[in-house]
């Protein structure tokens, strides 16, 4: 006969409770489960198309949200290689305007640079230069990073300076190795990845923050259809739709009328579930990055 | 240093201000309209005035007359009335669009903009506040022991579940465990409402409360879109790195006041966390909390720039009339650049305005500790 091993229900405790310790980790699992959890209520309870205008919209938004942590890293990574290019060849001018261009950038509202950059990409799609919804989303995504780099850069340099008055950078280059080895290789690779990973989750917080805002303002902000403008469906954009909004001021009347709570999760899915995917995303990676921000000692 | 800062601030502005002039006047209406002008060649027919181009009658008359008379070298009859026409399109386009969408005037703007930037300077000075408030009590909270999360405590207790004889304890546990999942939803609760874009904040309560007033977008600016949340970790991040350093170490083993109870007639008082400007005299914290406000000013600039993000980002997407930057989305749509340009002028010089200002108060602090 086979007995029948009575697990300790302390340990699943103790267990989720190691796990809870690690905070990054933890955020992960609540938000893939919690947004898991959000799609499994929706496709019981949401209509068909809303359902899939959804997916489409989140799918973009994080696409988009993706394509920016690339570039920027790709851009922070040239920009600070021709800053030391430019050093080592004595060109001053040459670097003076480069640190004078990134300053200017930083200069310019995030939002407001990103606005114009719309401007002039509808101009595009309006002109039929710019026809694939694919080209559209990564020229989205250029265009937020393109504002969002320099943070970036700044950790970047931060690094590279921080390094350059060790000991050691001195003595590999008394080992013959050249200066871009040390920089990329040494410093970047070996001693930085983890500030980088931690600079690029809060890098694709941000930039679902500022897509999803400059597309409610497109969409919300005028009271013209201007968004239709073959724009890609993203979060931002759905929560602009007029269903959405009286989803979203529902939330507010069952606040007043508590009697109501009820009717949000059944009635008012689509605003609530697009509104929720958006701010519990923006939560969870804060908490990502400053759990793995702690957990590294960064 | 602050000198080299002044001088590159200075050259920013001075190019930026060429280079947006320089499209102000391209784009400027007058510019414009010069555009418009009347080409040379159809003047002299539009300025007839007996002549009716809406008239087909007149139109029939005018090339008839123009086949009998064509100028030497001139356009054909056809095309001197598809010149005509074109040039008379434009003129309507633009006085539709101008009677549609009316320019505001120039001290309209500057009022729009003054009311900006009392909202950004106000909104900035709570953050300000806040920040530092929030970190110093979540700082002393954790030094007393306190400030765990609910969530660990709620796991913690089940963990140490002590042994329960009777019904009593049982429920007095129970609702111990009730209280601390309550704490932990409403905490989660808190941390969304921080952590919502402005507009879903703005368009849950708008049932309730009026949106488009001042005082709304000043309290919206200061807890949605992160602000508040992001900068009192940053800054609490700053207490823990200074609290780590030598020379708290050594001011402990001097015997200098390293207690942390809060309370009436404790070390510290609640009037000493909330009150301002914060003084923690002949305590360890005092050190502390001093070298981290002096890094904490460097990131100040980093904090305007995302706060002018966040608050133009509520003014446009609450469809607030008459403030800067539903102005600056409005006249964006209708292509009026010359007053965009201005508009983003504005907004430059006050990032700008406030990075000088963030350089010189760390080069001063920077001054006084190297006193």
């Amino acid at each position: 006969m086979v007995q029948k091993i009575k697990r300790n229900p302390k340990t699943h405790f103790e267990k989720l409770s190691r796990l809870y310790s690690n905070k990054d980790s933890w955020w992960l699992a609540v938000w893939l489960i919690v947004l898991a959890g959000v799609w499994l209520w929706d496709s019981l309870f949401l209509n068909a198309p809303a359902l899939r205008q959804i997916e489409t919209g989140f799918v973009n938004t994080f696409f988009i949200a993706v394509l920016v942590v690339a570039f920027s890293l790709l851009l922070s990574w040239l920009w600070l290689n021709g800053l030391f290019l430019l050093e080592s060849a004595d060109n001053n001018a040459g670097y003076w305007l480069l640190t004078f261009l990134m300053n200017l950038i930083r200069s310019i509202p995030q939002i407001i640079g990103i606005l114009l950059a719309y401007v002039f990409l509808t101009h595009l799609i309006t002109t039929g230069v710019v026809r694939s919804s694919l080209a559209i989303l990564i020229l989205m995504a250029l265009s937020i990073s393109l504002f969002v780099f320099p943070e970036l850069t700044d950790l970047l340099l931060e690094r590279v300076a921080y390094f350059r008055r060790l000991d050691f950078y001195n003595a590999m280059q008394v080992c013959g190795i050249s200066e871009k080895r040390i920089i990329n290789f040494n410093i970047l690779w070996k001693n930085s990845r983890v500030h980088i990973l931690n600079k690029l989750i809060a890098v694709a917080g941000m930039a679902i923050f500022l897509q999803c805002s400059v597309d409610f303002i497109i969409s919300v902000g005028l009271s013209r259809q201007v968004s239709s403008l073959d724009l890609p469906v993203s979060l931002g954009s759905l929560l602009a739709t007029i269903d959405s909004k009286q989803d979203i001021l529902a939330l507010g009347y069952s606040l007043s009328h508590p009697g109501y709570t009820g009717h949000l999760f059944f009635e008012h899915l689509q605003g609530l579930s697009v509104a929720f995917a958006l701010v519990f995303s923006l939560l969870s990676l804060y908490k990502i990055a400053n759990g793995f921000a702690r957990r590294r000692r960064l | 240093m602050m000198k080299k800062k002044i001088t590159e601030h200075l050259a920013s502005v001075i190019l930026v201000t060429t280079i947006l002039a320089l499209l102000f006047i391209w784009l400027h209406p007058a510019a414009q309209t010069a555009k418009l002008n009347m080409p040379q060649q159809i003047r002299d027919y539009l300025n007839q005035e007996i002549i009716d181009f809406n008239n087909p009658f007149d139109r029939a008359l005018f090339k008839d007359l123009l086949k009998i008379y064509q100028p030497p070298n001139g356009l054909s009859a056809d095309s001197l009335l598809q010149a005509i026409d074109a040039y008379r399109q434009k003129q309507m386009r633009r006085f539709a669009l101008n009677e549609q969408y009316s320019r505001p005037g120039y001290a309209a703007l500057l009022q729009m903009y003054f009311r900006f930037s009392i909202l950004f300077v106000l909104v900035m000075l709570i953050t300000y506040y806040g920040v530092q408030t929030w970190a110093v009590w979540r700082f002393i909270r954790r030094q007393q022991g306190g400030a765990t999360s609910y969530l660990k405590r709620f796991f913690i207790s089940i963990g140490r579940r002590p042994v329960l004889s009777n019904a009593e304890q049982r429920l007095r546990f129970g609702t111990h465990l009730l209280v601390l999942l309550l704490k932990a939803l409403l905490t989660a609760l808190l941390y969304l409402i921080l952590f919502s874009p402005a507009y879903v904040t703005a368009y849950s309560v708008k049932s309730d409360f009026n949106t488009s007033s001042d005082l709304f977008i000043l309290l919206l600016g200061v807890v949605s879109n992160g602000l508040l949340i992001t900068y009192a970790n940053k800054f609490y991040t700053l207490l823990k790195t200074e609290s780590r350093k030598g020379y708290v170490q050594t001011a402990r083993v001097k015997n200098l006041n390293n207690d942390y109870s809060l309370g009436k007639g404790q070390s510290f008082s609640y009037r000493q966390i909330l009150g301002w400007p914060k003084h923690f005299e002949n305590h360890v914290f005092g050190h502390i909390y001093r070298n981290a406000r002096m890094q904490y000013l460097a990131t100040i600039k980093e904090q305007a720039s995302y706060l002018i993000s966040g608050l133009i980002i509520i003014e446009m997407a609450l469809n607030i009339h008459g403030h800067l930057s539903y102005e600056l989305l409005r006249q964006l749509l209708y292509k009026n650049y010359d007053l965009v340009i201005l508009m983003v002028a504005g907004i430059f010089y006050m990032v700008k305005l406030t990075e000088l200002f963030s350089d010189y108060l760390s080069a001063r602090a920077e001054k006084k500790i190297a006193n």
